[in-house]
């Protein structure tokens, strides 16, 4: 406890260094653009602009890029709310009453719940992970290479639970991503696996193209395939102030939706967009008079909102404690992490005290510039919302190329660009989710490593995921997921969970 | 479980799956396989071939069996011309540097779609190879030739 609030302090001096509070600051108003702009998510900005962060120090890169990630949650809500667009995923219940609100008139009300909303579940948030984070961390550093292994088992596994989707899919692309890793040079032996005998594979594939490809360029080809919405914006935002009455609705909407948010961010394979659409049904199911959901209540806005900002926040620790990222962007970190040569896993704090406390404590600095620059900036916002997309894609397309190739001033990370591309393309097609195969593909070298050394240390007994507690444990919490998933009655829920309320 | 499958797009996903584990299966060929005590470097990527290849078999089969909603259409105009742009600056930057690589990028992008007019096509391939040259070769100092080298030509 006191060492939580003594780190936490310390983060905040290093957090409030200039060159961190600019970082923070352009992540934040980086975040909040993509969280306006539906048609461009926080994975694809992240994977973009991850180039640019190896010429800073790691600390500021990561603060700069977790501020994306919860930035993009601010964002997303104005657009839901004013457009009744979601500008993100995480945003799409948000839509149902935000809008409803903003046809009332009463769109500046919703906007300013939304972001205090936010605001407080963030600050809350980031207390969480001070105090949670420091024991997590002192427990993974307990595990073996069998447990580390059962532990990443059960972490692409419950991913995958909260997917949405077939099973079969989102396990075949956990394997192909396992196995795309697996590409380059075997570093036991020194041998080189799968490369075509092209030399620009010996280092493996970059996950940079891997993942632009997956998700900014096939999100690009296959937005371009419908036409165009076009935006009409709801209602003029005059006053920025809910009224009593909201608040006395709004604040009990908001303790549960943050309650939700932060331990449902926890889990591999939530985070935001998970937290959001459970903190709207649970709320929708406490009301007292659930009719008036999807007619402009101002709890459909503040609980999906908390929680999403929540949910963002929290999915961080499980990357920073186990080294286990939760969703694809947390995955895009881990690898800006280890780019700057910082292994995510539970060494972080005691090795890396600076960059794991100024993460943490940026969060709170970051969430206060973020209600800042969204309220009284919002016209700004709404100017934007403004341009089409067809103004803006081939700038992405643009990033993206120049991303890729100052990686390793390589054309041919581009020409990968250009595969992954055409298969994230295929993937969208046919219903495959890319987020497993990232997180598989971020957590392959280690899974291996792993694999092998629990073998060496067994003398070749694979009995030794069984015979060690803490593995078997965690691997029966897999088959226990896998199994639960299989169950028709869950299948229901799962299916009602993602479509219900759209 | 029945209901949730797609029957044509699963026939063609398992298929997919089965031709990469197929093709990974071959490319480890001459990989040493090891032991489980002593693993060589083809011990992990075999397995997962395997497992894939089953998943694989597993959603071919299971695509026979049901019904499922039929194929999405493919459009071809963004895949080529999003595709082709991002090919085009793989193909010039080194040589032409990044201001013709960028301007290309702009050009062919924008007729993936239908909406975008000349002007605003010139205008974007400006501001764009501006902003790039400024912000990446001048303000991050990343090497990346500009200009065309005549020199190698």
């Amino acid at each position: 406890m006191i060492d939580s609030l003594a780190g936490l302090l310390h983060g905040l001096s290093i957090a409030i260094l200039p060159i961190n509070l600019l970082y923070c600051f352009i992540g934040a108003l980086v975040g909040t653009l993509i969280g306006v702009l539906p048609g461009i998510g926080p994975v694809a900005t992240v994977a973009m602009l991850l180039p640019a962060t190896f010429y800073l120090e790691p600390t500021s890169a990561l603060i700069m890029l977790a501020g994306i990630y919860y930035g993009a949650q601010y964002g997303g809500s104005t657009t839901a709310i004013l457009v009744n667009l979601p500008g993100e995923n995480s945003s799409v219940v948000t839509c149902l009453d935000g809008y409803q609100m903003a046809r009332q008139g009463r769109a500046g009300a919703a906007l300013a719940v939304a972001a205090l909303g936010s605001l407080f579940a963030g600050i809350v948030a980031t207390f969480f992970i001070a105090l949670f984070a420091p024991p997590l961390a002192a427990v993974a550093l307990a595990f073996g290479p069998a447990d580390y292994f059962s532990l990443m088992v059960l972490g692409l596994v419950a991913a995958i639970v909260l997917a949405q989707g077939s099973l079969v899919k989102a396990l075949a692309m956990i394997i192909l991503g396992l196995l795309l890793a697996s590409v380059g040079t075997d570093v036991e032996s020194g041998a080189r696996r799968m490369t075509f005998g092209i030399p620009d594979l010996a280092d493996g594939i970059n996950f940079v193209p891997l993942a632009m490809g997956l998700f900014a360029i096939a999100e690009i080809i296959s937005n371009l395939e419908k036409p165009e919405q076009r935006v009409t914006i709801s209602g003029r935002i005059e006053n920025l102030w809910p009224t009593l009455d909201d608040f006395r609705r709004a604040w009990k909407a908001v303790l549960r939706g943050t309650g939700i948010g932060l331990f449902l961010g926890l889990l591999p394979g939530g985070g935001a967009m998970l937290s959001s659409f459970v903190a709207y049904s649970a709320e929708k199911r406490l009301s007292k008079q659930p009719q008036r959901f999807g007619r402009g209540a101002v709890e459909g806005v503040a609980a999906p909102e908390s929680a999403n900002n929540a949910g963002a926040q929290t999915s961080f620790i499980p990357l920073l404690t186990l080294g286990i990222p939760a969703n694809a962007v947390i995955a895009l970190m881990a690898g800006a992490m280890m780019i700057h040569g910082v292994q995510p896993g539970p060494q972080v704090m005691a090795k890396n005290p600076d960059l794991f406390w100024g993460v943490i404590a940026s969060m709170l600095i970051g969430n206060i510039m973020l209600v800042v620059i969204n309220l009284p900036l919002i016209r700004v916002w709404v100017a934007l919302l403004k341009i089409p997309y067809h103004l803006f894609y081939p700038a992405i397309i643009v990033f993206c190329c120049i991303g890729v190739y100052t990686l390793n001033n390589s054309t041919f990370d581009v020409t990968l660009l250009i595969l992954f591309g055409f298969v994230g393309y295929l993937f969208m097609k046919w219903g495959f989710e890319p987020a497993p195969l990232l997180l598989a593909f971020v957590l392959g070298p280690l899974m291996e490593e792993n694999l092998r050394r629990a073998m060496q240390l067994s003398g070749g007994n694979p009995m030794t995921f069984v015979t060690s507690p803490i593995s078997a444990v965690l691997l029966a919490a897999a088959v226990a997921l896998l199994i639960l998933i299989m169950l028709p009655s869950f299948q229901k829920t799962r299916e009602t969970a993602f479509v219900e309320d759209r | 479980m029945l209901k949730q499958i797609r029957n044509p797009n699963d026939v063609i996903g398992g298929l997919f799956l089965i031709a990469v584990a197929l093709l990974a299966l071959w490319l480890c060929a001459p990989l040493r396989q090891g032991t489980t005590l002593e693993m060589g470097p083809g011990y992990a990527p075999r397995l997962l071939c395997i497992i894939q290849l089953c998943f694989g078999l597993i959603m071919l089969v299971q695509g026979v069996m049901s019904e499922g909603p039929p194929l999405e259409r493919w459009v071809p105009r963004p895949i080529i011309f999003v595709l082709a742009s991002v090919a085009f600056f793989a193909a010039t930057l080194e040589r032409l540097g990044l201001v013709v690589a960028v301007v290309g990028v702009v050009l062919i992008s924008a007729m993936a779609n239908r909406e975008t007019r000349a002007l605003q096509i010139a205008a974007m391939a400006a501001i764009l190879a501006a902003f790039s040259v400024g912000v990446f070769v001048k303000g991050l100092s990343l090497s990346m030739p500009v200009w065309p080298s005549f020199g190698s030509l």
